[in-house]
Order: structure tokens, then sequence, then C-alpha cells
């Protein structure tokens, strides 16, 4: 058999016309070059073997069908091609028939749909991917939402090319928008920023920007309706591929539960601080000589001032004329310094009464915390963060609570002064509390301050020695001789990069000295006559090299 | 010592110090200046034309005989009154076997001061 049929053997696709048993007439040239068969295997050849096996039953029934009723049959099926390979075919047969009216043959049509199904299985593919991922999309996003709204916290996006803010809804909600302002812009975020604090942010934001660095702030807004709530922002810059600034995209959390739990936790305690303050304060007892020396070295400098301001104003009054003016501020100069001599005198005067100690096992972190959270409120009124890091199972030490948690309320206030000045960084303090060794406990604070030079870390703990331009430089002192009265010791550390960590470690219950007298020295503020070591007036070096009083 | 009237300089950390010495120094007839820290001193153009040191014992930072020693390295020996608010005997001793001219213990009177001004400005 060939193709004695022109049009067949030149149809531009695979067509065949087969005998009613199944048997191949006439084919297209397309057929011999698809299936790799000559003429004459082609004649005695089966289609069906080509049939793509998981095909094959369904292909055997419609044909069947077709040949018992005579109708056309249609159906997507692989066939195998002649190096093996399976591509989809549409096959579509039509019966022919003869003058008798019976089925006489049949015209088969293969058309190639291999690419067209391979892109439909791709597409749905695809399809079901974007929809498990739109299902995911959802489900994170509710997530996030519900966590928002949990945590209190909203996110924000400031666009600057834009000039406008994106905000979620948990953020709408806390800083409760009305008729008529814009949330899209950046004053209607600013303008609720308490007056007291919004020059500082309002710095720190801009400092921020044109840094591109991180952003972080806590501070108080104020609602339409006169209501005061704490927020604690945090932002992130944006760059493009050229390091330019797009966007600054942040979260900000209501933390005004936990600041009202605090300012109602610090009044209810503020009395029994004010008692500690005072009962603390008034248990130093120096030694006679060395107090003796304190007070003359304090009380020398202003009565020097009298003495040198009043020869002045003799002599200005002696001048010819009399220089009337110069004299009456050397007389100003003379009460003032009169007046600081008697506060000296006043302060000291609280030194001199005794109190006894009272030694009881103490959980060092819970006294800790109970310091934290009186300091809480006036640290938000200053814009400092406190964060905590207390271990909750160390061993008790042995020792006076109201004492040892005067030294961390002292270190707490001093690391918060350090900080007053501070606009370019958050002002963070941490509290920290660990076992230092197997037989002593360390309390760190570590501040973000203006710090201490080298020679100030060596004096800082002295008598009367004080960097601020108020107080007498007394705390670190007490702190100093109550840590010593505990056995202990205390130290202070420059930070690698800003400011200063203050520490001080106790021993634990049972490694404590059992003698309770009272007397605690002060050290005075003495000049040290030079010493062949760098660290003079240290009894020691910390391992990490700075001074160590112990 | 320099033409004109002689400069002192006062270097402090006490303000009440550097505001009644100078004025009771200028009502003298010297020329003053004052600064805060022996820092400030050094870096100031005054250190090249004082006459006369009068000098905080300790101070915050760089303490008093830590600049007298800075000035000796310098080459610079200008003449130095020490004054402390400490009352240690030990310190007179050190600070003249360091080469100062006197040390003045708070409260010192004109006459005291006067004197050792006009030591100084002899050595200078």
């Amino acid at each position: 058999m060939s193709a004695d049929s022109g049009w067949v053997e030149s149809f531009p696709g695979l067509l065949v016309t087969m005998t009613t048993a199944g048997q191949v007439e006439l084919f297209s040239r397309e057929v011999l070059d698809y299936f790799g068969k000559t003429p004459e295997e082609l004649q005695h050849w089966s289609m069906i073997d080509a049939v793509h096996p998981d095909d094959l039953p369904r292909v055997v029934a419609a044909f069947n069908e077709s040949v018992t009723t005579g109708q056309p049959y249609s159906i997507d099926h692989r066939c195998r091609r002649a190096d093996g390979i399976y591509r989809w075919f549409h096959i579509r047969a039509l019966a022919s028939h003869g003058e008798d009216g019976n089925v006489a043959g049949w015209f088969v049509v293969l058309t190639d749909i291999d690419d067209m199904k391979r892109a439909e299985e791709a597409l749905r593919a695809d399809i079901e991917e974007r929809k498990r991922a739109e299902d995911a999309l959802r489900r994170s996003q509710a997530f996030l939402l519900e966590v928002q709204r949990i945590s209190h916290t909203g996110g924000w996006r400031y666009d600057l090319a834009t000039d406008t803010v994106e905000s979620s809804a948990e953020i709408q909600r806390f800083y409760d928008p009305q008729p008529g302002e814009d949330i899209t812009k950046p004053p209607f975020w600013f303008d609720r920023i308490h007056p007291d604090e919004r020059p500082r942010v309002e710095a720190m934001f801009a400092k921020c920007m044109t840094e591109k660095t991180d952003y972080q702030a806590g501070y108080r807004i104020v609602l339409p309706n006169g209501q005061i709530r704490f927020q604690y922002a945090t932002g992130h810059p944006v760059v493009d591929d050229d390091g330019n600034l797009v966007e600054f995209i942040g979260a900000s959390m209501d933390m005004t539960e936990h600041w009202q739990a605090t300012n109602e936790l610090h009044q209810a305690s503020e009395a029994l601080r004010e008692l500690q303050t005072a009962v603390s304060e008034a248990s130093q007892v120096a030694t006679m000589g060395e107090l003796a020396a304190s007070i003359a070295h304090e009380v020398n400098q202003p009565l020097s001032g009298i003495i040198t301001n009043a020869s002045t104003c003799l002599r200005m009054l002696s001048g010819d004329p009399p220089n009337l003016d110069g004299a009456r501020e050397t007389v100003r100069r003379t009460i003032r310094d009169g007046n600081r001599a008697s506060d000296v005198i006043t302060k000291l005067r609280a030194l001199f009464s005794k109190k006894e100690f009272t030694l009881e096992p103490l959980d060092i972190s819970d006294a800790a915390r109970e310091v934290i959270a009186l300091s809480q409120s006036d640290a938000q009124k200053n814009g400092v963060m406190i964060n905590a890091d207390l271990v909750d199972d160390l061993p008790p030490v042995t020792g006076d609570r109201v004492q040892l948690q005067q030294v961390i309320l002292n270190l707490i206030r001093n690391a918060s002064d350090a900080m007053s000045g501070v606009d370019d960084r958050p002002r963070v303090l941490l509290v920290k509390t660990e076992r230092e060794t197997p037989s002593s406990v360390r309390v760190t604070v570590r501040d973000a301050g203006v710090g201490l030079d080298a020679q100030s870390i060596d004096k800082v703990f002295d008598a009367f020695y004080t960097t601020k331009s108020s107080g007498m430089g007394i705390g670190l002192s007490v702190s100093r001789s109550i840590i010593q009265r505990h056995g202990g010791s205390i130290w202070a550390t420059p930070n690698e990069d800003t400011g200063t960590t203050f520490a001080f470690s106790v021993p634990i219950a049972n490694e404590v000295p059992t003698n309770t007298n009272v007397s605690i020295e002060v050290k005075p503020f003495l000049p040290q006559p030079p010493k062949a070591s760098e660290n003079a007036g240290a009894t020691g070096l910390k391992r990490d090299g700075s001074a160590q009083y112990a | 010592m320099t033409a004109g009237r002689q400069f002192i300089v006062v270097v402090d950390d006490d303000e009440s110090v550097r505001e009644s010495l100078p004025d009771l120094l200028r009502e003298c007839g010297y020329a003053v200046g004052s600064f805060a820290s022996a820092e400030d001193f050094l870096a100031s153009s005054a250190v090249e034309r004082t006459d006369c040191l009068i000098l905080d014992y300790a101070m915050p930072g760089m303490t008093g005989l830590e600049l007298q020693r800075e000035l000796t390295r310098r080459g610079n020996p200008v003449p130095i009154v020490f004054i402390t608010g400490n009352e240690d005997d030990s310190i007179r001793p050190l600070v003249v076997a360091a080469g100062a001219v006197d040390c003045l213990f708070k409260p010192f009177s004109e006459r005291q001061l006067l004197d050792a001004v006009t030591t100084a400005l002899k050595v200078a």
C-alpha cells in the first residue's frame, strides 16, 4: 500500500485513513516522519501500539464505541514519537460510509497539542501556587494584625519622595485622629508629641534621617481629649542602590498601661522610698580624723573665697575714686561663699547619726527589681529606658536590703543623670544581675551617657568628688562604704562605645564577715602623692584594667 | 619678666576662686587670666606669656602636679604658686621639690598670696 492519494500524502498534518479493522490505508508524509515507519511497516502496524500505556484504556474504549456506533470520536491522548518521546495529540476520527450506508472506513486526524497541553499544565500549576501564596499571605496578614492588636504595636512607613506616612490600623487607634486631620502627613504625628519632649524627638528623627541610622525613642503623646499616652517607637532606614534614603519603616508600641502602672506603684511607694533614702544616708559614720579632713577641705574652699573677696573689697573701697560696683560684687560673693560653707555643714551633719544594719538573706535580683520599678517614673520623665536582665535563681546574699537597694538606686540615678544631655542616641540604661563566681553575685548598671575620663574613674568613689554641677559627691562614696561593709567590692569601667558601667559584687550567704559594727568609713578626697603605679589610689586592678576599691 | 604689666594666670576648677583671686590681683596692678582646667590653659595662647601661675593642686582631669610636669617637659618653667584646700603636710615639700615657688593652704590671707606672687615674679 502506498500513498496514492496525493491530497492525503500532502496533508499538512498527521492524517490517516483506516479500515474498519483498524488497518492503515492512506497516510500523510508527516505520519511516516512522526512515527518513524516505512510505508510497508505502517501497513501492518496498529496505531494502538503508539498510545501511552496510561491513556490506552480510554482510547480503546472510545475507539470501540465509535466502531460500534459509527459515531465520530474525539479524544486527547499521548502518542509515542519515533525517538520514544510521548506528545499530546487531539485525535478526531470520522467514519466514512459506503453506498450501503455502512461504515466503510475511518478518517483520522491527529493534531499535535503537546505545547498547548504543557502550557495549560504550567498555567494550572501557577494558578495553584498563586492561590497557595495568596492564602498564606491572607493568613500572615491576619496573624500580623492580631499580633499588633494584642501587643499594642503599630507599623508605619514614611516615604521621603512623597512626604507621606502610611500607618497601620493599630497605630491610628492609639493616635486617635479626628475628622479633618490628615494622617498621611508628618505634622499630624509630630503634633501629638508632648511639648516637653517634641524638640528632642524631632531632633533625633532628623539626625537619623541625615545619617541614615536606626531610630529609637520613648515619649509621651497628648491626644485631643487631653489623655496622655506613652509610646516607644523604632525605625529603620531603607536606601536605594545608590545609597540614597528613600523611606523609613518602623513600629510604635503603646506602653501606656505599663507606664501608668509604674506611676501608680511609684506614687504608692514614694513615702517608703523617701524613708529608705533618709535612713540610708543617715547611716554613715566616718572615723573622726578622716571626716574632719573632709569637712576642712569642703569648708576651706568657701572660706578662702570669703577672705579673698573681703580683701579685694577693702582695696576697691580704698581706691580714688572708690570702686563701689566692684566692692558690691565682692560683698555678694562673700555672702554666697558664706552660705556655701553653711550648706556644707548642714549636709555633713546628716552623716553623723548611727543606725543599725539589718542583716538578712535576700534575693539581689528581687531587690533590684523593686528599685527599678521605683525608678521607672523618673526615668521615663527624662526619656530614659531602663532595661533589666535579672537572673531569678541566684543564691541569696546576706545583707541589709535597704542599704543595698540604696546603692542600686544611686547607681541608676547617676546613670540617668549621665544621659541627661544625650540627644544623638537612645537613652538606654541596663541593670543586670548575675552569678559572678561560685561565692559571689554581681549587679551591673550600664549607661550610654557622656562617660568618665581615666582620671575621674580613679576618683569617682572618693567623698566630695563629683563631675556634676550640683551635688556634693557623697553618693558613690557612701555606696562604696556600704558595699565594703558587705564584704564586697565596687568599681567603674568605661564602656567601649559610650558611657560607663558601674558594678558591685557581694558574697553569697555564709560568705559574709559576721562583724556587725555599723561604722562605715567615708574616704575623704585627698590628693595622692605620685606612685610608681599608674593607678594611684587604687588597691588593685580589675581583670579588665579598671581601678578597683575593695 | 615681660614688658608692661606682669601677667598672672589662675588655674582652678572652683568658680569662686576664679572670680575672687583675679579681682584681688587686678586691684594690686597685675594683668590676670583664669582657666577652669589645666587642659584649657595648655590649649590657650596664655601659656607662653604667663609670668606666674597660681595653680590648684587637685583638679578633675589633669592635676596641678601633672601640669607642672608638662610645663617642665615643654621647657616652659613658669613660676608656680600652688593653692590647695587639703590640709596635708606632705603636699608642700612635694611641690617645692618639683620646682614650685610656694604652696598656700586655703584659706590664705592677702599678704600670704601677694608675698608668694612677688617671690614668683622675681624668679621669672
